[in-house]
């Protein structure tokens, strides 16, 4: 059976009822002469009026029975649960995502204090922008003070360190270099070594040395 | 929550739900009895077997009853029911898909008793029924799914275009186009009954 693929749809309209006037009477001229396109149009309309036709079923006796029972159950359900008014606005992935967002926020908030709480305890550098205020060009100036003050600190505690262990080399060697300005300090490390091997006395010396370091 | 004995029944869907959503259980049962055999012939239509769509019918009921507040008065009642249905429906096609299970009964008949509506007396013709509705059928289970769709809710459920396209949530052409598509694969399939119901 050909198909006029034109008047195809304008028959689909037809039996829908939902065509034109114009498109009714050129779809009802064209039939006149194609046979094909009338068996089309016959076919149409009895396919709908079997598929309109087609039996309608009834839910069973028990439909309600078992309808109920599921409901009596979800409501009890329901009032198990804390019954609120607005629990069912709350959808759980949003809720879940919210709460996670939240939870990401106060360790960040808690990370943050921590930090902050150690830094005061350990350098120099941070009162030292603190107490200079929060504009660019004093910050900048403040920054370069706190890192001399923090190599200065450190200086000092190696010195300090290899006053109290003169002639122990290796153990001066092994605490420079986990120095943060190792490669410097080691310098004048073995400045000072060579220093101390040549004078027994060395305490001046190592004095001189420290003074002689320029940051 | 308020159980009225209310004796005008004539409520749109859309004042039932409203009512509904205000606590009105009175109002949901009614929409209950309004809808459940549409509903069941609708899920019938896709899955073929009349518990697993009595079962589909249930849910699109509870479910109703779960999101009732979910509802808004901008759509159409009837098209959110039969999206919730529809959606139903497809899932357990789905399932089954998976399952990959075919039981005796949805080659058959079903085991429970269902009524149908406004069946003849006579034997023959009842027969004649049967058979044309299992040729019928097994067209209709063959489409695929997008015109399956569009032909249930346009030519079994009798819906109009512009309810199918809110249900479907697909523009008005393409609906249109769709059941024009099927409604031309069903033709080709069904030649010989068509035939034979023309010679009748």
């Amino acid at each position: 059976m050909a198909i006029c693929y034109k008047y195809q749809k304008y028959i689909n309209d037809y039996i829908d009822n939902d065509i034109d006037a114009a498109r009714k009477i050129e779809l009802e001229e064209h039939m006149k002469n194609c046979s094909s396109c009338q068996e089309n149009l016959k076919n149409a309309k009895l396919l709908k009026k079997s598929l309109a036709s087609l039996p309608r079923y009834r839910t069973s006796p028990t439909f309600d029975i078992v309808l109920r029972s599921k409901l009596k159950k979800e409501i009890n359900k329901s009032s198990t649960l804390l019954n609120l008014p607005f629990l069912p606005m709350i959808r759980p992935v949003p809720a879940f995502a919210a709460f996670t967002i939240f939870l990401i926020f106060v360790g960040v908030l808690i990370g943050n204090s921590i930090n902050i709480l150690n830094k005061e305890k350990t350098t120099p550098k941070l009162i030292a922008v603190e107490k200079a205020g929060y504009g660019e060009e004093k910050e900048a100036e403040a920054t370069q003070q706190a890192d001399a003050a923090e190599q200065r600190l450190k200086m000092n505690n190696y010195v300090n360190v290899f006053e109290q262990f003169p002639v122990s080399t290796t153990g001066s060697r092994d605490l420079a270099r986990y120095e943060y300005n190792g490669r410097r300090i080691e310098k004048i490390q073995n400045d000072s070594l060579s220093r101390v091997r040549n004078n027994p006395t060395s305490k001046p010396l190592i004095r001189q040395a420290n003074a002689s370091v320029h940051f | 929550m308020t159980i009225k004995t209310n004796s005008q029944p004539n409520f749109s869907d859309e004042e039932l739900i409203k009512k509904f959503q205000d606590g009105d259980l009175y109002a949901y049962d009614l929409i209950v009895r309004r809808y459940k055999d549409q509903l069941l012939n609708f899920a019938y239509r896709f899955l073929g077997n009349l518990e697993e769509s009595e079962d589909v019918v249930q849910e699109t009921f509870l479910r109703l009853y779960k999101n009732r507040h979910a509802y808004k008065q901008i759509a159409k009642f009837s098209t959110w029911i039969y999206t919730i249905a529809g959606n139903l429906a497809k899932t357990e096609l789905r399932k089954r898909k998976r399952r990959k299970l075919v039981s005796i009964s949805e080659l058959g008949f079903e085991e429970k008793e269902y009524e149908i509506e406004d069946l003849k007396a006579d034997t023959e013709r009842q027969t004649d029924s049967i058979l044309k509705e299992k040729i019928i059928k097994n067209a209709i289970e063959n489409l695929p799914f997008r015109f399956k769709q569009v032909i249930i809710l346009r030519d079994i459920q009798e819906l109009s275009y512009e309810d199918i396209s809110s249900i479907l949530r697909i523009p008005l052409g393409t609906v249109k186009s769709r059941v024009n598509r099927a409604r031309i694969k069903l033709q080709q399939t069904l030649k010989d009954l068509m035939t034979h119901e023309n010679k009748n």
